[in-house]
């Protein structure tokens, strides 16, 4: 039998606004806020930061309130 | 959904700390529709429960933690949450608003507001888990500052569940233990400042809430609803000042526009400008000392600053911590106010109070009346006051008080700068008179968004006259009715800013806002007919994506119309409930300074023209000469039968 293929989520990072939503509602707190590119920027967004822990549950995508977060196929 | 509007949880509660036991508290789709949340809420429930007789630090005194309908829904900056007390500082209607993820918790615990009676026997924590109310005691957590004890709480809660717990959490620190009249209740970096509910909670001997749960509010339209956030942030997103100014500079922005413009609080007051502004200003955090943007759980905006202070990462001052423990004291040294500005955080007390309380001890004792070693300028001593006064220990006892009594002990009214024993905010109103007259008209005493932030069309995004009284009673109404419903809902009042296009903020001589700032002062009749007619204004504005979103995610129909209807049913229920504890035209007052000395000597319309403005706003309002909603008033709005 094929092995289930594992889903993460992918952040869209220009569209993401750093709400955090995403972050407090995963389950296995696999999401975080990126650190600033420079100093003075005010663009933060969220990220996969331990993609082993994600089980792929979709909550992220689910809660995200602009539809910021698609579910794609680990690579 | 458990009533035919979603966005709700369907679940008030009233907790007895006396018998410690909670019961459902009756709210049905009626009252969602009338009282949405929030503060509007709350103003209900002390309505319903309060009578006029009853003392801040009583058993009988209700704090009312209410949610908005639209926390939980996707909404930007939608994470509020409101708590109403009787105010220990003013003496009527303390409504604190506060940031941050705890009223996003109390929805997922399934709750959209908890109302607080009684009192506990000894020091005690109070537990909400997925709707289920547990009271620990808390002899080991009383005296802890809030950071210590947020993180204790989480500890314990963590440790009873053996995994780690996303949680909200609200504590006191020493301060509201101490019953300090003016101390805040904190949640995370976020603070409930204003009008002393930290005291409310320690004489009630409650340390801190946490609430957990896994619910989720439910969401009556849910394609529509984030179709419509995805518009809504991007706006925010692209507007110059929530999509710029905001996350760039935070609320600290203002301290450079303001003295531009000569309404940053300087010496207590006495003046509108600081020769060393710049040092304590927004660019001066954001060159040198932020490290990063942070804002509360929803929002899109990020305002807040981080900076350092001994080593840790903490936030950074708002405009108004900078503007008073700055030009306020005469003190331009900006790490010490990111110290003092964290100190008071851990402490528990509001740094608007504790600095404008500071201001006036420093003229006091400059004017000879109370010798107390504080001095205009002079630092050293400044951190330690603040301890005193968390622990009412010294000179610090008598600070705990606030101004309007040290005043009324030692004189000095004049210069005592609060309305209804709520000291203001940084904005120096004789050059911004609009903004004058909220202040003496809010019904929270002298807070300036309360009051209906007219500054915003007095120089901080449009400009119109700041000095004529023309049309301000009017748009004072219409901004505080606004800013009351944004504010049940749920959100965030910057959300608001965004209501004025962004081509009059960034073009601020252009064609249009010139001819809007020529305008807005005759359009008084204008914006009184819309105030007395809501209902003509059947309309949503492109400009306000408040109103489409309550249809979408709620369900409610909504117009601008009748938002602001709304708002201006809360507004006057608040002074209905305050005019119980006996409000009259008298407490709709300033401090001399402010009425009667012109900020500049040579211009004689340089002071709040506040007896004018007050007769027109109280005509607009539907109040008598006393400030008492009239009977025709109450009942036009539904407030008695």
């Amino acid at each position: 039998m094929a092995e289930k293929v594992k889903k993460v989520p992918s952040v869209n990072f220009e569209e993401c606004a750093g709400c955090s939503v995403c972050i407090e509602n995963c389950p296995k707190n696999c999401l975080a806020l990126t650190e600033p590119r420079f100093h003075g920027d005010t663009h933060t967004a969220a990220a996969l930061v331990h993609k082993e822990d994600c089980i792929g549950c979709g909550i992220c995508s689910k809660v995200c309130p602009i539809e910021g977060i698609t579910m794609v196929t680990a690579e | 959904m458990s009533g035919k509007y979603g966005g709700y949880m369907g679940r008030v509660v009233l907790y007895d700390l006396s018998t410690q036991t909670a019961e459902e508290y009756p709210w049905t789709d009626e009252d969602r529709e009338l009282w949405i949340g929030g503060k509007i809420m709350a103003a209900k429930i002390l309505n319903d429960n309060l009578t006029g007789k009853e003392k801040a630090f009583s058993e009988e005194n209700l704090i009312v933690i209410s949610t908005g309908p639209l926390t939980g829904t996707g909404a930007p900056s939608s994470s509020r949450f409101n708590m109403s007390t009787l105010s220990p500082q003013t003496g009527f209607i303390a409504s604190s608003n506060c940031g941050g993820r705890f009223g996003y918790y109390l929805k997922k615990a399934g709750i959209d507001a908890l109302i607080i009676k009684g009192r506990c026997e000894k020091p005690s924590w109070l537990e909400i888990d997925n709707g289920k109310f547990t009271l620990h005691e808390a002899g080991d957590l009383w005296g802890m500052k809030t950071g210590e004890a947020q993180e204790a709480l989480r500890k314990k809660v963590e440790e009873e569940k053996k995994r780690p717990v996303k949680m909200g959490q609200l504590v006191i620190g020493p301060a509201g233990e101490n019953l300090v009249k003016y101390s805040a209740v904190v949640s995370d970096e976020r603070v409930s400042g204003r009008a002393g509910v930290g005291a409310v909670y320690g004489w009630k001997n409650l340390k801190g809430i946490t609430a957990a749960g896994t619910k989720s509010a439910p969401v009556t339209d849910p394609e529509k609803t984030k179709a419509w956030c995805k518009k809504w942030f991007k706006y925010l997103r692209n507007h110059p000042l929530t999509g710029e100014q905001l996350p760039k500079l935070g609320t600290a922005a203002l301290v450079s526009q303001m003295q531009k413009i000569g309404i940053l609080s300087t010496k207590n007051y006495n003046y509108g400008q600081y020769e060393d502004y710049e040092k304590v200003s927004g660019e001066a955090i954001a060159e040198k000392y932020n490290l990063v943007n942070k804002g509360c759980l929803t929002c899109p905006i990020k305002c807040a600053r981080t900076v350092e202070v001994e080593g840790k990462a903490v936030k950074g001052p708002e405009l108004e911590t900078l503007g008073l423990l700055g030009g306020g004291i005469m003190n331009c040294d900006l790490p010490m106010i990111f110290k003092w500005n964290y100190e008071l955080d851990e402490l528990g007390l509001d740094t608007i109070s504790a600095a404008s309380t500071l201001a006036w001890a420093m003229e006091a004792n400059e004017k000879g009346l109370w010798k107390n070693g504080l001095e205009f300028g002079k630092t050293d001593n400044v951190s330690k006051t603040f301890e005193d006064i968390a622990y009412r220990r010294g000179i610090g006892d008598e600070l705990a008080e606030g101004s309007r009594r040290l005043s009324e002990k030692y004189g000095g009214k004049e210069f005592a700068i609060h309305a209804k024993g709520l000291e203001l905010a940084a904005y120096e109103p004789r050059r911004a008179v609009g903004q004058g007259l909220g202040y003496a008209v809010s019904n929270r005493g002298g807070c300036h968004l309360n009051g209906g932030y007219l500054v915003i069309m007095e120089g901080l995004g449009l400009h119109t006259d700041p000095q004529t009284p023309k049309a301000k009673a009017d748009l004072t109404m219409m901004f505080q009715d606004l800013m009351e419903m944004i504010s049940a809902t749920g959100q965030c009042l910057f959300t608001s800013y965004a209501f004025f296009p962004g081509f009059l903020i960034t073009k601020p001589k252009g064609v249009i806002a010139t001819i809007c700032n020529k305008v807005v002062p005759h359009a008084g009749w204008a914006i009184r007919l819309i105030n007395k007619h809501p209902e003509i204004a059947c309309i949503h504005l492109p400009v306000f994506h408040h109103t489409k979103m309550m249809g979408y995610a709620l369900g409610m129909p909504m117009t601008f119309g009748k938002y602001l209807k709304t708002g201006e049913r809360g507004y006057n229920l608040e002074r209905y409930v305050n005019s119980k504890f006996g409000v009259s035209e008298k407490d709709d007052a300033l401090p001399k300074r402010l009425t009667d000395v012109p900020q500049d000597p040579k211009d004689p319309s340089t002071k709040v023209p506040l007896a004018e403005m007050k007769k027109t706003y109280y005509e607009a309002r539907g109040w008598d000469e006393k400030g008492i909603p009239t009977e025709k008033t109450l009942k036009k709005l539904g407030i008695i039968p």
